[in-house]
């Protein structure tokens, strides 16, 4: 958010379009093919620190889990409304739509249980590359039951927690649904997880609806992205969020990045620090 | 040596207790004894039923749990997706417990997402009814009115931020065709999901990359049991004013993906209107003098008796092209009555005539139309037929000190056609061919007859007469053809399509103007003066380019046309017969940017020029109505004028703020005058060859905001308009100066689950004066409020008590006077009955007053007296 804010505000960084044309896609709803059919979609709001330094600041998103036979998808919400404005754009006759704000969940998550896969289609800030790749999946032994017990949404639900990633977190899951799925990654629990929380206080999800409905699970079109490793997903992301100016050159290589102050005179870009973003990423390894 | 042998024996026993543990395993089959996977086997506390251990069996159903619990016993549990719970409470001993599992749909407790009030993307703005409802609200239209950025007419018609919607879609379907307040005030609230607003909407979907269109369409999504089943609701009412009141109707509807269906049977004599004018082209050169009737509800003032019947359906063809049709019937008689006072600045006095009326007018209509439109992203075509028929009957009587008679007797008939095509290139969808062309013919025989005889100086010598005779006939047809080249971009965004029109359009006036003495004998006055045979014709070849240039946030279209236009008068009576031939040009631009998602602007820029139909250009005298006699004896004349606007937007979904600010103005030349002379009461109008210019200035700002708290929506409206105008009048030229000031605020709150309350207030003051005069200085004060409160109570009873609060102040006088309703509702399972009194202060008139050019108008108009009224609205399917 910062981010955007120094952008809009401070400089208008000049930059060479036709460089950057590979990167410049225009998604819709149309351009995703169906997978599987959803048998249950569950929605969560989830509440996130952006700044570790300023962990009392809070951003909200809403993500939703459609939960199908074979597999479940877990998608931001925002990324949705994004992807059909921009369609409604380009329809118009427009270059693009509006530019998706940074955050940690603007990716599609793929669990596929039978097969204990994790697939991610990832998608990068400015509209940088749409990255797959593939992760492992929490184990039933990864988790530690724990006593207690809470109602969330009128189900009785259980406690138990796992570390993943760098990250402990406390799930709540509902023994009366019985389904080992929950929000983004969390997962392998014998029940729905409505709700998750880190210890740090910095991540959570808070499940707040879930209905039956038959909707097509979706992936986006092959055409799209490219199969990529986790590893590179984490460095290229980490990169926009340490170096902006690393990252537009890294999107555009053998095009020359010039920022400009606001009255039109060319800015400084040696100075680093401003180009730097507080990172605060829900996978610390 | 013993104590070490003991602490041996001591480690030795604590070991083997760690290492004790229990292992159970199994099979997790189904009834055919095929292997489950998808299944959870869990080890649970007895005490508590604490999960311990869980795992989930392989491909094969094998499954191996581990524990170390102490307990005595373990409780072994299954749990599926879609399976039924299996529990077996077992030894803590290394075991194995197969399990045979049989299916069972989870039944799971569904909770519904508490939507955003509204969300939606740059042009597109979505509304969730739920959020906006309550369970006073019956039709669309009474939610519409509480959703910030959206007004509802009295009529049922939409604004979004103070702009008329133009097009109604209801699933994306358009039905009605413009007649869509026929929905709004029939579709029940419970049965919609979301109002979707589309701005910008370019309904051509061929066009959509290449014309940029301001205009502003509304969906209606309805919930899914809504859809496909047909509905028959009914509304019965009856009550008591000054006579028995009723009101009945049935409205039948039917949604679905491919066909739509919507009727109405109603009738009423509660002050609903069921005639409907919107397409009747041709109006009538002359009218009653008659009461005017005030802009506030119909089922206040009108004193009626309607009857209507409506057919509207639409169809979904194999190739998706949509054909609809409707039919429309509808009668009225209508009563009015008021008392008048009209004011004439004149350059050295003030006129003032009063009038009391009253009239007894009759309609019916009758209005067919069909619709074809196929709209695919290559082809477009349109074709429509619209019918109608009208017959009106009418009699007024007028006191101004000497008591008038008149009797009018008019029908119209008129009929409208487009042909709209569009064809583009498979090769390069950027390009292609446009058509469109648009006909239109009304025909209006028209007879007033007023006693006594009106312009006795004029007309007859000096000498009093009964009864003047006036029948004219007024034909109109028009004929326009449009076609345009859509090329692809000839450099970047900058595309260039030049096109071609031609248009000719034909008029003819027939009149004549006798007198009847006492006897009932004929009198003729002097046919030439009297007297009308005229044919206008008027032929405009036309061939320009649009230019547009299109980026993402910027769009700009400029329009360059060159026009040849030929005019001809042949006036087969008098002497007013002429021929004029011209090159014209009258281009205009337009240009928007968008800032943000927040921020716009827009602008734009219009020559244009007009001529006068035959409706100013008539040399033989004609009675407007029984004070004005007018004639236009002078040659072919033009008007040129250029206007300007420019409009910022502004709108935050998120936090439900919409705003527009915009400024208009408008300069015109005229190359001739009208000239009105009044002697005594009565005017007379010639046209005079005298150049002469006048100019508009209008602001105006708008801004919606919808709060979470207590629902708060609060929509202000503020405009200010500026005017100068010159008029001829008494042979002298003055320059009038109009200036008003208007501001509109509506609020609704829901105070608690049970308390709702609405206000809608205006303010209005407007002055008129005269360059170098004092005449009409005095300004129009006008202060209108209205609120209602609705209180549900327990047993499904609602009380919906309302005050209206009107003052004006002009001429010196101040009038105030409050109208008081009051509704009682009662919901028993799907029916709904209301107990409405209405005017309990039985107030008799409603007292309005306004500036219009020359003129200042006073008006008392009676209204309906108390009435009490009992209804039922109920789903008959």
């Amino acid at each position: 958010m910062k981010r955007k804010a120094l952008l809009i505000s401070l400089f208008i960084i000049v930059l060479h379009i036709a460089g950057m044309a590979q990167f410049f896609y225009q998604i819709g709803p149309d351009d995703y093919q169906t997978i599987d059919e959803s048998q249950y979609v569950v929605t969560y709001e989830t509440t996130y620190v952006e700044n570790p330094k300023e962990p009392t600041k809070n951003s909200k998103d809403r993500i939703v889990l459609e939960i199908g036979k074979n597999l479940s998808r877990c998608y931001n919400m925002k990324m949705y409304v994004n992807d059909s404005t921009t369609a409604a754009w380009v329809a118009r006759g427009r270059d693009g739509g509006p530019t998706l704000e940074s955050g940690p969940f603007n990716a599609d998550v793929y669990k596929n249980a039978k097969k204990g896969e994790v697939t991610v289609v990832q998608r990068t800030p400015i509209r940088g590359p749409i990255l797959k790749y593939s992760d492992f999946m929490i184990k039933a032994t990864d988790w530690v039951m724990k006593d207690g017990s809470k109602q969330i949404l009128g189900y009785v639900c259980k406690k138990a927690s796992c570390t993943y990633r760098g990250r402990t977190w406390t799930a709540w899951y509902a023994l009366d649904i019985p389904i080992p799925d929950g929000p983004w990654k969390l997962c392998g629990l014998p029940g729905l997880i409505l709700q998750a929380d880190d210890d740090k206080g910095h991540f959570s999800f808070a499940c707040i609806g879930i209905e039956k409905g038959k909707q097509p699970i979706k992936m986006l079109d092959k055409i799209y992205y490219q199969e990529s490793s986790r590893s590179d997903a984490v460095r290229i992301i980490r990169l926009y969020y340490a170096d902006l100016f690393g990252y537009l050159a890294m999107l555009s290589p053998g095009t020359t990045i010039q920022a400009m102050t606001s009255k039109g005179k060319k800015a400084n870009i040696d100075d680093t620090d401003k180009y730097t973003t507080p990172y605060n990423p829900i996978e610390l390894e | 040596m013993r104590k070490y042998l003991f602490i041996l024996f001591a480690f030795a026993a604590s070991s083997l207790k760690v290492i004790a543990q229990t292992t159970i395993s199994g099979e997790v089959h189904n009834e055919k004894k095929q292997p489950v996977y998808n299944a959870s086997v869990m080890l649970l506390r007895v005490a508590d039923s604490l999960p311990m251990a869980y795992t989930f069996p392989d491909e094969k159903g094998h499954y191996q749990l581990v524990t170390q619990s102490e307990e005595a016993k373990l409780l072994l549990a299954v749990y599926g997706f879609n399976l039924k719970r299996q529990f077996k409470e077992v030894e803590n001993k290394t075991q194995t417990v197969d399990f045979t599992v049989v299916e069972e749909a989870l039944q799971l407790k569904e909770v519904i997402v508490k939507s955003e009030k509204i969300w939606g993307g740059n042009d597109t703005v979505n509304y969730v009814v739920a959020a906006f409802r309550d369970t006073t609200d019956i039709v669309i239209a009474d939610v519409l009115k509480k959703m910030p950025g959206i007004e509802v007419k009295d009529d049922g018609k939409v604004e979004y931020k103070g702009k008329p919607i133009s097009k109604f879609y209801i699933e994306n379907m358009d039905m009605l065709q413009g007649r869509y307040n026929l929905a709004t005030t029939s579709i029940a609230a419970s049965d919609v999901a979301s109002v979707q607003v589309m701005e910008n909407h370019q309904e051509v979907r061929a066009l959509q990359n290449i014309q940029f269109s301001d205009n502003v369409a509304l969906n209606i999504k309805l919930k899914e049991n809504a859809k496909g089943t047909f509905a028959l609701m009914a509304d019965l009412g009856a009550g008591r004013a000054d006579s028995l009141q009723y009101e009945g109707g049935l409205t039948g509807m039917y949604f679905a993906k491919r066909n739509q269906f919507l009727g109405t049977l109603k009738a009423n004599n509660s002050g609903i209107n069921l005639v409907d004018n919107e397409n009747v082209t041709v109006t009538s050169l002359a009218s009653m003098v008659k009461p005017s009737a005030p802009g506030i509800s119909g089922v206040r003032h009108t004193l009626n008796r309607s009857q209507g019947v409506t057919y509207n359906s639409l169809h979904k063809l194999k190739n998706e092209a949509e054909l609809s049709y409707s039919l429309l019937f509808g009668g009225d008689r209508n009563r009015k009555l008021s008392e008048s006072r009209t004011l004439y600045l004149l350059p050295d006095d003030t006129l003032s005539l009063v009038e009391r009326m009253q009239s007894l007018e009759t309609a019916k209509m009758l209005e067919g139309s069909i619709n074809y439109n196929l709209n695919k992203d290559l082809d477009y075509l349109k074709i429509s037929l619209i019918v109608s028929g009208h017959r009106n009957w009418g009699e007024g009587l007028v006191d101004n000190g000497e008591l008038i008679r008149q009797e009018e007797n008019y029908q119209s008939l008129c009929a409208k056609a487009n042909i709209h095509w569009i064809r583009k290139s498979r090769r390069d969808p950027e390009s292609g061919v446009e058509f469109n062309s648009n006909t239109s013919y009304g025909t209006l025989p028209y007879g007033l007859q007023v006693a006594p005889g009106c312009f006795p100086e004029v007309l007859n010598g000096g000498e009093g007469y009964a009864l003047t005779l006036q029948n004219i006939g007024f034909q109109s047809f028009k004929n326009e053809n449009f076609l345009r080249f859509l090329t692809s971009v000839v450099c970047k965004r900058l595309r260039i399509m030049p096109y071609f029109n031609f248009s000719m359009e034909e008029q003819a006036l027939n009149s004549s103007l006798t007198g009847q003495n006492e006897d009932g004998l004929t009198i003729q006055f002097a046919e030439n003066q009297f007297s009308n045979d005229i044919r206008w014709h008027k032929y405009q070849p036309a061939a320009g380019a649009y230019f547009t240039y299109d980026r993402r946030r910027v769009n700009v279209t400029l329009m360059v046309p060159i026009q040849l236009r030929y005019l001809q008068l042949d006036d087969r009576i008098g002497t007013a017969s002429d021929k004029q031939f011209k090159v014209l040009t009258q281009p205009s631009l337009s240009f928007r940017y968008d800032f943000n998602h927040n921020w716009k602007v827009s602008t734009k820029i219009a020559t244009y020029n007009s001529t006068p139909s035959l409706r100013t250009l008539y040399s033989g005298y004609i009675m407007q109505n029984y004070r004005t006699l007018s004639h236009y004896d002078c040659p072919l004349a033009d008007t040129y004028g250029a206007n300007g606007s420019l409009t910022l937007s502004f709108k935050n979904i998120m936090k439900y703020v919409f705003g527009d600010f915009s400024v208009n103005y408008n300069r015109y030349r005229n190359e001739v005058m009208y000239s009105q002379n009044f002697e005594g009461n009565t005017m007379v109008i010639n046209a005079v060859e005298q150049p002469s210019w006048g100019d508009y200035l209008s602001v105006s700002l708008y801004a919606g905001k919808g709060f979470s708290w207590k629902r708060l929506n609060i929509n202000a409206k503020c405009s200010y308009g500026l005017g100068r105008s010159p008029h001829l009048v008494q042979n002298q030229v003055a320059t009038y100066y109009n200036q008003g000031w208007n501001a509109n605020l509506t609020a609704s709150i829901a105070f608690t689950d049970y308390i709702f309350f609405n206000n809608k207030g205006s303010f209005s003051r407007m002055t008129s004066s005269l360059d170098g005069f004092n005449a009409g200085s005095q300004p129009i004060v006008s202060l209108i409020d209205n609120a209602n409160l609705s209180v549900l109570l327990p047993f499904g009873l609602s009380l919906t008590p309302s005050v209206e609060f009107y003052h004006t102040r002009s001429e010196g006088r101040t009038d105030n006077f409050v109208l008081l309703d009051c509704s009682l509702g009662y919901t028993i399972r799907k029916v709904k009955l209301s107990l409405d009194v209405n005017n309990i202060l039985d107030t008799e008139s409603f007292v309005y007053s306004y500036y219009s050019g020359i003129y200042g108008y006073y008006s008392a108009y009676s209204i309906r007296p108390r009435s009490v009224m009992l209804g039922v609205r109920f789903k008959i399917m």
